[in-house]
This record gives C-alpha cells, structure tokens and sequence, in this order.
C-alpha cells in the first residue's frame, strides 16, 4: 500500500521534531505549512529528499541490478518520447540510472560508459547498437548511423524527482520508493538531519539488503 | 546467411540461455558482444571434441594443379635486398597467394637470380626466400615465377578453409587411379622413384604450407581429376538469428555452458562448470561410440572452463 509524501513527511516530523515553536504538534494536517523547532518545513522535505536521492545511490552501488529492478520498481519509470537527434538524447529530469532503452520497436540499444568503448565499438552494427552515458546526455558515437533521429525511443530509468512543499501540503502525491524502503528512508532521513554522511548511509542500505536477500533467499544472485 | 550444422539453436538462443542461467542483465555489452562470444565459444568447442565429429565438417573440393606461369610484361621493378621483397607493378597478372612456394626467376644488372616466393605481400610485391639472392638492392628488369616446383606439381590450397583441429586429415583421390592418393612428407616425396615397382601405379602427395605437391608414378598417364576431402572449419555466425555450426544434441550442451564460462569471466563471477562440463565431453564422445580417458577428459575441461 503506497504512502502519501504528506504521510511520510508527517513520521519524519514526528521522529527529529515533532513540535513547532508553538508546541503544536505537526501531523499530516499541517505538515508543510507549519515549521518545526529546529527544522523549518522546506529544510525538512530537503532533507528528505536529500535521503531519496542517497537511498537510489546507494543501491546502485551495492545491490544487485535484479535487485532494485523488482524492489525499486516504485522508481521505475518509461519514457516513451526520447529524442535522438544526431546521435545525442538528453536525459531525462531526475534520472540516476538506466534498465533498458529501445527503439520503437522493441529493439535493444546498450547503453555503457565511455570505459568501455573498446570492448563494444568493433561490434556495433544495425542490431547490435549502444549509447555512451556522459554527462546529461546519451551519445551515439556514430551519431545517426545506426540510431536515427527520431522522437520516441523508449527508455526505462529509475528516476527520483524532488517532491515539492506544495506535493505535500496537497496531499494528493505518493512515495514513488517501494513499500520496503519507507522505513530507512526516514532513518537515512535522520542520518543526514544528524549530518552522517554517504559511508554511512551506505553501509545502512547495504546492511538493510543482506537483511532482505537473506529473507528472499538468494537464487537471484 | 551463414547457417550451420544445427537445426535448432541460433547463435542468440545459445547466449540468452547462458546470460539466463548466470544472471539476466538487460543493459549489458555482453548482448553487443554475443556473436563475438559465440563465435569464440564454438570454436573452443570443436576443437575439444573434433574428434568425435569430424565427418559432419568434411567437405570435398575438386583441385587443379597450378599451370601457367607469370612474368614481366613491361617497365622495370625493384629489389630490396634488406627485406628481401621484389616489387613489379607490371606483371601479365598480378601476385597472388597462390604464387607462395613457386620458383622466381628475376633479373638484375648484377646478374640473374632465383629464388621461392615465401609469401605475397601485395599484387605488385612477393618475398622471396633463396641462398643466392641480391645482397643489394636494384633494379629488376624481367621477373619469371615458374608454375610448378621442381619435380613436382602444385596445388594450391590457401582459398580451401581447411581445419587443422586434432584428428583433422586429408584425404586426395584422383580419377586416374582406383586408391587414394598417399600422403608422404615433403622429403620422401621428393625421393619418390616414379619407375619404382611399387610406386609406379601411384600418385603420391605432400602437403608443404598452403599448397600440396603432386607426384605420378610412370604408370599413371596423368594427375586426372583430383577431389581433395578435407574437414572444413567452423562457420562463423554474423547475425544473431544464424544457425550455430555445432551438431545438436551434447554437443549444444557444451556450447552452453562454454558461453557460461565466457560470460562468467567477464561478469567477475565464479561458476563451477567442470563436472557438467565433464559429463558433456562424456556425452559426445559417448554418441560417436568412442571413449575419452580420464586424463584427456580433464584436459579438455580445463580447455573449456
């Protein structure tokens, strides 16, 4: 069952600063739009989204890509419409890494790092095609050869978008993290309002997916 | 299309089967790479249970003894003697390998020299390997290559895709004769007494590089029409839809898990594929009515993992 951001930002509350200067005790009624005493509302969600963006990190250093493909599946998002101009795609908005991306057809395109060029570049052909991830962009290095220009290449990414005050107070978006994570993203969210910093926020994930792998047994991986 | 022996797995069938029982990874160069690794597995394969095989890869060509020379028709060329390499951009037609191991005859200021021709460089360019050559370089004014070796006929061989796996032979039969022709080595074929009694009714062959020398017992009026069985090599797949050049059955089994091995070492991971590929190896050689020892067993999975 997913979770409102505006409930999530209410536990986080309720855990490093529960109270405003008022004593009023901040709940999912009026989180947002009130301050707590040591954390005003907008540090608050930064902090949050802050722990977001570290949680994706450091899954992707220390789990399986199997792994977060099923268990980050909240984070999952397709982009149907991504354009290949000259070889060159800006990424989207958000993005922290890719699963799959396709030409319209279905069609695999590999997507790899420029340290890798020497062990893909001799094989590339029509079927066999792959992107350099640099920078904000994917570029093909043999521009529109072998991935012409079109606007509807398919990319699947996980993608994690700061939430904005108004994503809480209105009460109407969800935690896009999996059921599994909302949990130690409020601990990382105490973590980083405790100023830990990334070592620590990953051997809390890492320690968190021995946890579960242990649970899930590992077939997988 | 460069379909092989099976009729079920295509070069792509294989590897997804290897990528799945490894780890499926949908962003991986290893799909990039996946002929590369299957070509490369394939062959390892077949070289590991040739043996046991080897008719399915037989092939037979029909050969023709070298005939008509070459030589200068104009203009002049170049010597160097350092390298030993006889450049003329003039000849009735240009070098080519199947020049490799003829008699060169060529013309200088300081004389007239001869030599083999150890290898073809270019259409215009030939190494010569001989114990007189130039020891300087020249001009060249005639080149002469001389169609067949000395006391033997030439049949080049070097366009054939001719495996050299272990337990690969060749086989050269004539019309001329009712036996095969009989394999010699290079220096008994050149004492080969043609008026001998028991050679006389024989052609006799040695195989020396790219090119099998010929000779013909006093009995025999000519070469006639050669056919040369020999195994061919493995083809190679260029798309992910060919066919693999392996026999289904164990044989596929093996090329699985060889992919495994690949695939395994470039991912960083440690499988242990030696008693599967054991039982394999068994299978193969098992269904050809043959039987490996433990001890060539264990040197072929040692080849695979």
């Amino acid at each position: 069952m997913a979770i409102k951001v505006q409930e999530q930002m209410a536990r986080f509350f309720r855990r490093v600063d529960p109270l405003t200067d008022d004593n009023v005790v901040i709940t999912a009624a009026n989180v947002g739009t009130v301050d707590g005493q040591s954390f005003p509302a907008q540090r608050a969600l930064d902090v949050y989204n802050a722990a977001r963006k570290s949680l994706a990190a450091s899954l992707r250093l220390v789990v399986p890509t199997w792994f977060s493909t099923r268990e980050m599946s909240g984070c999952l998002v397709r982009k149907t419409d991504l354009a290949f101009t000259s070889g060159v795609a800006a990424k989207p908005a958000g993005y922290i890494y890719a699963d799959r991306l396709t030409d319209v057809n279905g069609n695999r395109i590999i997507i790899t790092g420029l340290d890798r060029v020497g062990a893909v570049k001799d094989f590339e052909s029509a079927s066999k095609r792959y992107v350099l991830d640099v920078g904000d962009e994917f570029i093909a290095e043999s521009g529109s050869t072998y991935i012409p220009n079109a606007n509807n290449y398919v990319l699947w990414y996980f993608g994690v978008l700061d939430w904005l005050l108004a994503d809480v107070t209105e009460g109407t978006a969800y935690e896009t993290f999996n059921e599994i994570w909302l949990e130690i993203l409020l601990e990382i969210s105490n973590l980083i309002a405790n100023e830990a910093g990334q070592a620590e926020i990953s051997a809390l994930t890492n320690k968190f997916f021995l946890t579960l792998r242990s649970q899930l047994g590992a077939a997988n991986g | 299309m460069a379909n092989g022996i099976s009729k079920k797995w295509t070069s792509y069938a294989l590897f997804r089967e290897a990528l799945s029982d490894i780890q499926w990874i949908e962003n991986t160069e290893l799909h990039i790479q996946s002929i590369a690794i299957g070509n490369r597995a394939d062959e390892e394969v077949l070289a590991q249970i040739f043996p046991a095989v080897f008719p399915l890869y037989l092939k037979s060509e029909v050969v023709v003894p070298a005939s008509g020379g070459n030589h200068s028709v104009s203009g002049t060329g170049t010597w160097a003697a350092a390298t030993k390499r006889l450049v003329f951009g003039a000849m009735q037609s240009g070098f080519t390998d199947g020049d490799v191991g003829k008699l060169v005859t060529f013309v200088m200021s300081s004389g007239c020299y001869v030599g083999v021709i150890a290898s073809c460089v270019s259409d215009t360019t030939v190494a010569v390997e001989g114990s007189f050559l130039p020891a300087a370089d020249g001009t060249v004014y005639v080149v002469v290559v001389v169609p067949t070796a000395i006391g033997s006929e030439r049949v080049d061989i070097s366009n054939l895709p001719i495996s050299n796996f272990e337990g690969a032979r060749l086989v050269l039969e004539s019309s001329a004769i009712n036996q095969p022709c009989e394999p010699l080595s290079v220096d008994d074929l050149r004492n080969f007494r043609t008026s001998g009694l028991n050679s006389r009714g024989k052609i006799v062959y040695a195989r020396e590089g790219n090119s099998l020398l010929l000779r013909k017992g006093d009995e025999v009026s000519s070469l006639g029409t050669l056919t040369l069985h020999y195994p061919r090599l493995i083809i190679a797949q260029e798309a992910d839809n060919e066919y693999i050049d392996l026999p289904d059955g164990a044989a596929i089994r093996l090329a699985i898990l060889r992919r495994k091995a690949i695939i395994a070492e470039r991912l960083n991971r440690e499988l242990n594929l030696g008693p599967e590929i054991s039982d394999a190896l068994k299978s193969v050689f098992e269904s050809a009515r043959m039987t490996l020892s433990e001890e060539e067993n264990k040197r072929k999975v040692e080849a695979l993992t």
